[in-house]
């Protein structure tokens, strides 16, 4: 009878989470695979292993953090364990001067634009680098960002520093343009 | 949601998800586990027809030193099936992992891999080489070395194309785990060591 319990305490935990950070998990899986078919497998994976999840949690830390390690966790290994070969090495937020595909003077500075760049920028970033970015445009804390990835209090101030100046680049050259 | 355009747009490229079914859940639950299986199946079955041809030559070939060294092979078959089936479980994750920091996830996910790539010499080359070096130089055991100056060039080319790739495979699971380990003193640098 408590076995039942618990299992429907976890389904309940899993379906209210899903439900409230599916899209979450939808996008960031986007960060990290750029195949349509090998990205549905990874959002099923990430759904699965957060399923398990709840068997084990007991409120270590809050159910967003839960939620964002589960999915991280995934992802980065199912990315060093994919086999395929990368054409470009991944770099972190410190060698990276401007958002992704800004060759384009004219392009307008849309949301759908600046998606687009921003996802291509997710994707040349070293792991931890793109943990803490996907993390930043999910809009968590800076507390949040190191509880979920274990980076220091200075480490996630440094590169939140660095992303900030990085994303408000797009609008200074679209200033001095105007 | 946030009033930062970055954020926003972010945000807005995917804004709806939900739920998987949870009877698909159950099924899918543990499909690393059966992807891992499907594996060490098809490593067995190599392992195994390993096993089957150097048994027949075990029996079949000529000079005794050489069915001795084919003998050996088999067993080093074993010792390298033994090690892929206790180094497969270990590439199984248990779900508190999966709960850890991200970065100490990481971490642990690449200690493990560096460990077996670096140790690939012990258990994945070595249990073969005795085996093999009596099967090559069998003949010269026990008919005296000084048939070695009696062998064909495509001799010769065998034992270096098989000494080649040994040290090919070698060098290769080195370079590899050179490069995580590169990854873990990164990871270890942003977390002021506390990746562990």
């Amino acid at each position: 009878m408590t076995d039942i319990n618990g299992k429907s305490r976890q389904d309940a935990r899993y379906l209210a989470a899903a439900r409230q950070h599916g899209a979450m998990i939808e996008r960031l899986a986007r960060g990290y695979e750029a195949d349509a078919e090998l990205r549905r497998d990874l959002v099923q994976e990430i759904h699965a292993a957060l399923w398990r999840s709840f068997a084990i949690f007991e409120g270590q830390c809050s159910e967003r953090s839960w939620v964002h390690r589960i999915a991280h966790n995934v992802a980065v290994s199912h990315i060093l364990t994919s086999r395929r070969t990368r054409r470009t090495p991944l770099v972190g937020l410190d060698q990276i001067a401007e958002l992704a595909d800004e060759d384009d003077p004219e392009q307008e500075i849309g949301e759908r634009a600046l998606s687009q760049r921003l996802l291509a920028t997710i994707h040349r970033l070293a792991p931890a680098d793109r943990q803490v970015m996907l993390l930043y445009l999910e809009d968590l804390t800076a507390a949040e960002i190191g509880e979920v990835t274990g980076l220091s209090a200075s480490a996630v101030a440094v590169r939140i520093h660095r992303l900030k100046a990085l994303l408000a680049k797009p609008y200074r050259s679209q200033e001095k343009r105007a | 949601m946030s009033d930062d355009p970055a954020k926003q747009a972010w945000q807005s490229t995917v804004a709806v998800g939900g739920p998987l079914p949870l009877d698909q859940l159950r099924r899918n639950a543990d499909k690393f586990y059966r992807l891992i299986r499907l594996r060490n199946r098809i490593e067995f079955a190599a392992c195994l027809l390993v096993v089957v041809v150097f048994t027949a030559y075990a029996f079949l070939l000529p000079v005794e030193t050489v069915r001795v060294g084919a003998a050996t092979v088999v067993g080093g078959t074993f010792v390298v099936a033994w090690q892929l089936h206790r180094r497969a479980s270990a590439l199984v994750p248990p779900d508190e992992a999966l709960a850890a920091a991200t970065l100490a996830h990481q971490r642990a996910q690449m200690v493990r891999q560096r460990d077996a790539l670096a140790s690939v010499f012990y258990w994945y080359l070595l249990p073969f080489m005795p085996g093999l070096l009596l099967m090559i130089f069998g003949a010269a055991i026990e008919q005296g070395f000084g048939i070695l100056g009696h062998l064909r060039w495509n001799d010769w080319g065998a034992v270096s194309l098989t000494a080649a790739l040994f040290v090919f495979v070698w060098w290769l699971n080195r370079r590899a785990a050179r490069k995580l380990q590169k990854g873990i003193e990164e990871i270890d640098a942003l977390t002021g060591g506390n990746g562990s």
